[in-house]
């Protein structure tokens, strides 16, 4: 384990063993928590797969790059990966000023390791209707789902969990068990599987 | 609190939102809903492995190339400091000698380099020293009056 900053962080082995040890379940949720994190890109703007975001978490963990991400052990993996696209995808439209993010993959012309390159930061009319469109997709999927209706009015008022459930005068229980119904709907009408 | 009626704040919201859902749910939600949705949980989940695997080792490549690349432009530098001196081992003794004239101090700098007596370097002794002072941006000045 290597020191940095008074930080314990992952070797390269240790994150090559993280990676062999994922459990079926974790490395599914890890992929899932990707497609949301990569559909978040695209709805600004950026073309982003959610494999890519997976691997550039990755790149990002051992990376030498001032961008990186290491792996503090006092962390999970999953935790790790799942809080560095987090990152990533919050972070990516500051990065995005100049017009082209250029992520893990690829190679600089100084022969550096770079990546994926993201693109397309001005938003266009086509893009701008098909996301118009996914919303209203989902919007018609749950016209008859009113706590749904209602978290999702409340996501698009910039409030989080508890704030919905505050206001909505429900538990916790009653707002996993809408979140799960949100869930699998999305999933289901906008074709979203694995 | 902000209010947005624009299609992609909202869709970015719900995305965040459902990924942060994602990972709360337990196991057994996890692999029933990959398997209500058709897909090979077992096979899925290799995949995702085998792709972060393989993500890692491209990085460590990348950054193993990153490295070389350096390396061969610190060996081209040096390489191309070699040049600047002097062909003849008369012509090295000899610039080696006015440096130490014109900056006596340099003489134990140089003495220290080599570890031994002065008098006694070889041209060997002599090519190295001015290789090392080079490198380190001693001799510039020196080296410019030479040619």
């Amino acid at each position: 384990m290597s020191k940095e900053t008074g930080l314990e962080h992952a070797t390269d082995s240790e994150v090559e063993a993280g990676i062999r040890a994922l459990s079926d379940a974790d490395a599914l949720r890890l992929r899932r928590v990707a497609d949301y994190r990569a559909r978040m890109l695209v709805g600004l703007g950026l073309g982003m797969g959610a494999e890519d975001l997976l691997q550039e978490a990755i790149c990002r963990s051992v990376s030498g790059k001032a961008d990186r991400r290491r792996w503090s052990k006092k962390v999970s993996f999953v935790k790790h990966l799942m809080e560095t696209m987090r990152s990533i995808a919050n972070h990516a439209p500051d990065e995005l000023k100049g017009g082209t993010v250029v992520a893990v993959g690829s190679n600089d012309a100084a022969g550096e390791s770079e990546g994926v390159v993201l693109t397309s930061t001005t938003p266009d009319g086509l893009r701008v209707a098909a996301i118009n469109e996914q919303i209203a997709v989902i919007a018609a999927r749950f016209a008859d789902d009113d706590e749904v209706g209602l978290v999702l009015e409340g996501l698009a008022n910039g409030m989080k969990g508890p704030e919905i459930q505050q206001d909505l005068g429900i538990t916790e229980t009653q707002y996993e068990t809408i979140m799960v119904r949100l869930r699998r709907g999305v999933d289901r009408e906008a074709g979203w599987t694995l | 609190m902000t209010r947005s009626n624009d299609g992609r704040d909202r869709l970015v919201a719900l995305m965040d939102a459902l990924a942060e859902h994602t990972a709360t749910l337990s196991d057994r939600e996890i692999l029933d809903d990959t398997i209500a949705a058709g897909v090979d949980a077992k096979a899925e989940a290799g995949r995702v492995r085998k792709g972060l695997a393989d993500a890692l080792l491209g990085a460590k490549k990348q950054r193993l190339q990153t490295a070389a690349a350096a390396h061969e432009k610190t060996v081209q530098a040096l390489n191309e400091r070699v040049a600047r001196l002097p062909a003849s081992p008369e012509s090295r003794r000899g610039l080696l000698d006015r440096i130490v004239l014109r900056q006596p101090e340099m003489r134990q700098t140089v003495v220290t380099l080599q570890h031994r007596d002065f008098q006694s370097f070889s041209d060997a002794d002599i090519e190295s020293a001015l290789r090392q002072l080079d490198a380190l941006g001693l001799i510039d000045q020196d080296l410019a009056e030479n040619e």
